[in-house]
């Protein structure tokens, strides 16, 4: 079959696809043209940017078509970007993808309503950042990127969770202010590597005037990956029935936290682990007293884990 | 052909990276073997359905392969049929 071999997929995007989108591909740019193959690329370049945003996100969008040339130029050799094609041909867009944006470093703390989101990670360290209070304008957008990539090539290398305070610093000075300004949501986190699933290490922070609390994007878990969905599953639908025997008719609460475990026993066997924790997360102690006594271990860890992260 | 996301493809590759050090490359591998890293990864997950090679999960992922080590369609075919 390696005579079949299309040069141009072992690049991420073909040069074909981009020029059917209109997108001008610089002399020497084209993926064809560095040839290389798609894991090696990976491994060789120590950043990778995934920007998710959906088709009300106009502006982004159509900066991102009409500039991925120069995006692509400013990336250098330090930054690889990861772009849905569909979505930029407009025959999709982010919220089909955010299971799968959910297993990248960093991605568990996706939302919706943080729309739109660079995702930047290394092999150590994840930033997550929400454009949601930012200027979109054409020359905002071209500040957003361009601080970003100065900033990793300044580091010369991998992000790290070392790096964070610097990436934050330089976005908060570079960035316009926007009316109202209520801060944006922004985190770096160290990833490291234990018995094949990441741990990861978060430091959050809020910048920008007004910023609050509500602002920073829930994180459901360092751990969250080391759940087993299949067995969490089985337990959260043992617990919902417990719950169910032992609810009282007059405690709304248990009505609710019934509905929690129940949404969370669904998401676990669709392998949604964001939605699992989202859920578990309102479980309440209730849910988690009953677990405790039911003995159902993985379940009551999880509810543990969901509610103080 | 109807292969996963390219999206999907990225936390494949961020996976092999971080839990097969000794991969560096996948162009080089046949079907089987790009299989194996790609059961052990939807494993790793917590996807048990990828055991099942019937299943539509196992069959995305072996028209991935094709698209990116096999690939014998025109490009505006894949643009139609992938991300």
């Amino acid at each position: 079959m390696k005579d079949a071999l299309n040069p141009e997929a072992t690049s991420f995007i073909s040069q074909s696809e981009l020029l059917a989108l209109g997108i001008k591909v610089r002399k020497g740019t084209a993926p064809s043209d560095r040839g290389g193959d798609l894991l090696q690329r990976f491994i060789e370049v120590p950043n990778r940017l995934v920007i998710a945003y959906s088709s009300d996100d106009e502006s982004l969008c159509n900066y991102i078509t009409e500039h991925w040339s120069a995006l692509d130029g400013m990336s250098g050799k330090w930054c690889d970007i990861y772009l849905s094609m569909l979505q930029m041909s407009g025959d999709e867009d982010v919220y089909s993808a955010m299971s799968d944006l959910r297993m990248l470093p960093g991605g568990e703390a996706l939302r919706v309503n943080a729309l739109p989101i660079a995702l930047l990670w290394s092999a150590g360290a994840a930033a997550c950042i929400s454009l949601r209070e930012f200027s979109t304008s054409k020359a905002d957008l071209t500040k957003f990127f361009r601080h970003i990539f100065q900033f990793l090539s300044e580091i010369n290398g991998g992000l790290t969770g070392g790096d964070e305070e610097a990436l934050r610093s330089t976005l908060v000075s570079a960035l316009p202010k926007v009316q109202p300004l209520s801060g944006y949501s922004f985190f770096v986190e160290n990833i490291e590597m234990n018995d094949h699933k990441y741990i990861a290490d978060r430091g959050g922070v809020v910048v920008g005037a007004g910023a609050s609390a509500g602002n920073i994007i829930a994180n459901y878990g360092s751990q969250l990956n080391s759940f087993d969905l299949p067995l969490l599953a089985s337990q959260l639908k043992q617990l919902r029935g417990a719950l169910k025997k032992n609810a009282d008719d007059n405690d709304s609460t248990h009505d609710v936290a019934i509905g929690q475990i129940a949404t969370a026993a669904k998401a676990a066997e669709a392998g949604e682990r964001g939605e699992v924790f989202a859920a578990l997360k309102n479980a309440g102690s209730w849910a988690l007293g009953i677990a405790q006594t039911l003995g159902v271990s993985a379940a009551t860890e999880a509810i543990k884990h969901a509610m103080n992260s | 052909m109807n292969p996963v996301r390219k999206i999907a493809v990225v936390g494949l590759l961020e996976w092999i990276s971080k839990n097969k050090p000794s991969v560096k490359s996948l162009s080089g591998l046949d079907r089987e073997r790009f299989m194996e890293h790609v059961t052990d990864y939807e494993l790793a997950k917590g996807i048990n359905t990828i055991s099942n090679r019937n299943s539509d999960l196992w069959r995305k992922w072996e028209s991935t392969h094709m698209y990116f080590f096999e690939n014998a369609h025109s490009d505006q075919e894949a643009l139609a049929a992938y991300d």
